[in-house]
């Protein structure tokens, strides 16, 4: 992710600058735990596709997994966008399956921007995930898709403490929540009209970041955050009472 | 007949849980009932991830709260009769390790709530009715996905590239309910060129027994999912796969400390730690049924390069680089 913003709702002025630092504390981590996946994936694209790379190609993919507890599954699809080999902690490899992605945004968007962030989903129901797919420097080196377990940076987010009772959540470029100390927010399907969740959305904080000086608010973390740029707000709110 | 009468009781009484949310400064009670004997290791590990879970969350032991703990050993009797004990006397909340033991309690509990720890598949198993709504009094943390045996099958062949036959071990008291994913398991195995068998086994005769079975003829492999019994006589397996040398995998990381060869599957301490979260939210009020049920989040494979060496097995540097443990 390129870039996370934030914002406050403060409800004791003087809490402000701790609320701030704590908040760009926050951004930071997670900021750092995306761009540290990102990198490592970045490293399973150097390789052009022939038929003498699939050993090492899978290798790769398997020590990519251990070393990135968050990714669950990585696939990499060749420069036509048919898929060469997966590597998941949950199942067998699959070799040269050739199913084609040619069409799928994981794959046209990542050859069109470099880089692509796929919206939440909950893969059964409950465990939240996104997509994130990278080519590489070579034309030829295809696309790498990693599925991201974001409970790990759920993990972060709770253990972020703002002010005496605050909490950190983070959003996705739809504004659903990824993210949320209280685990049971995140059981909505969100986008799928689930009435709780938009309920839910409603309490983020004012829009309007008192104190935030130099600081997107986040009304500005939505509008700045579009699909392509794979915007995550980690918005931080004080306790209301 | 005590049974009944408690679930007619319960059903009649209004879910508890509001009431006791409001209910300040009372120790908290809750019962741990666990698969493992009380002296086993993978068992006190397990124990001390999920009281280190509950501390950080600012639950103390015999301060703010009370932890009874049932070492059941996979003993159904004796679950039984602690479940039947814990509903006479009922605490906040009961935490269930494995399948046999949620079976149990389910049957007898319906209005406390239930935190179960390490079962597959409770949505499949009817104990849950969705993972992102359980629905009841019961929610928890789940194990392993039936497609994990297929990658358990893979990492065996990498470490020994001779096997052709494997005996899937359980105890079918126990885990019954792998019968009906078998077919799928065995066409799995097949990409491999592996003839999946089938063990049932319920005494260490039988354990033996099967092994030797392995042993008789060239290209023998032994997996072991989870499973309440197998998990208490494990010591059993891990001698009878070094008699017969018969490249086994488990399910547990412990099991390679004990001088087993191989294991995959999710941190147990892990989802054990992360369970205390869910103890936390239902003694403040949550109500269960709104929990999610979370699946593992970290995975390990780990393997005891001295094991393998007596039984032959040169492990190729490739499958070391992927472990997250190694015994040399």
């Amino acid at each position: 992710l390129s870039e996370i913003w934030f914002s406050f709702q403060e409800h004791k002025a003087s809490l402000i600058r701790i609320q701030r630092e704590q908040a760009e504390a926050a951004a930071a981590k997670i900021s750092q735990f995306i761009k540290e996946i990102e990198s490592q994936v970045g490293w399973t694209t150097q390789l052009p596709w022939s038929a003498g790379t699939i050993d090492q190609r899978r290798f790769d993919g398997l020590r990519l997994l251990r070393q990135v507890p968050a990714i669950t599954e990585l696939s990499q699809l060749d420069a036509t966008g048919r898929e060469q080999l997966r590597v998941s902690r949950l199942a067998m490899d699959v070799v040269a399956s050739k199913a084609d992605f040619s069409k799928d945004p994981k794959f046209a968007e990542a050859v069109a921007h470099k880089v692509y962030y796929g919206p939440v989903y909950f893969r059964r129901e409950s465990e939240p995930y996104m997509t994130l797919a990278l080519t590489g420097t070579r034309r030829d080196a295809g696309v790498s898709v990693a599925e991201v377990n974001l409970k790990l940076i759920w993990d972060v987010i709770s253990q972020i403490k703002v002010g005496e009772r605050g909490q950190a959540y983070l959003v996705d470029a739809q504004g659903r929540l990824i993210a949320h100390p209280d685990i049971s927010y995140r059981s909505f399907p969100f986008g799928a009209g689930a009435g709780g969740a938009r309920g839910r959305q409603r309490q983020r904080p004012d829009r309007t970041a008192p104190g935030g000086r130099g600081h997107p608010g986040a009304a500005r973390a939505d509008r700045l955050c579009p699909r392509r740029s794979a915007g995550m707000a980690c918005l931080c709110r004080a306790a209301a009472r | 007949m005590r049974r009944r009468d408690f679930i007619a009781l319960s059903a009649a009484a209004a879910w508890p849980l509001a009431a006791r949310a409001q209910q300040p400064d009372r120790a908290r009670r809750i019962a741990v009932l666990m698969n493992n004997a009380e002296g086993d290791p993978e068992g006190q590990a397990r124990a001390a991830a999920f009281r280190q879970g509950l501390e950080a969350l600012g639950w103390t032991e015999g301060k703010n709260l009370r932890i009874d703990w049932y070492w059941t050993a996979g003993d159904v009797g004796r679950i039984r009769s602690d479940v039947t004990e814990l509903a006479g006397r009922p605490p906040d909340i009961i935490v269930t390790n494995g399948r046999v033991i949620l079976s149990e309690a389910v049957q007898v509990i319906r209005s406390i709530p239930i935190v179960f720890v390490l079962v597959n598949d409770p949505v499949g198993q009817g104990f849950i009715s969705s993972l992102a709504r359980p629905g009841g009094n019961v929610t928890g943390f789940t194990f392993f996905e039936y497609t994990m045996f297929g990658k358990s099958l893979e990492l065996l062949k990498k470490v020994a590239p001779a096997v052709t036959r494997v005996g899937f071990i359980f105890n079918p008291d126990m885990s019954a309910y792998y019968g009906q994913f078998l077919p799928a398991f065995e066409t799995e195995a097949r990409q491999y060129s592996i003839e999946l068998g089938v063990a049932r086994v319920g005494t260490e005769a039988e354990i033996n027994a099967a092994v030797a079975e392995l042993a008789a003829a060239s290209g023998g492999g032994l997996m072991v999912p989870p499973d309440a019994y197998t998990l208490v006589h494990r010591d059993v397996i891990v001698q009878s796969t070094a008699q017969y040398r018969i490249p086994a995998i488990y399910s547990y990381r412990q099991l390679i400390k004990e001088g087993g060869l191989m294991s995959y599957g999710p941190e147990t301490s892990d989802i054990f730690q992360r369970s205390a979260s869910y103890v936390d939210r239902i003694l403040k009020g949550a109500n269960p049924a709104d929990l999610p049920a979370q699946a593992p989040a970290k995975f390990e494979f780990a393997i005891n390069l001295k094991t393998a060496t007596s039984l032959g097995l040169m492990v190729p540097p490739t499958v070391i680089a992927l472990a997250d443990e190694v015994i040399e």
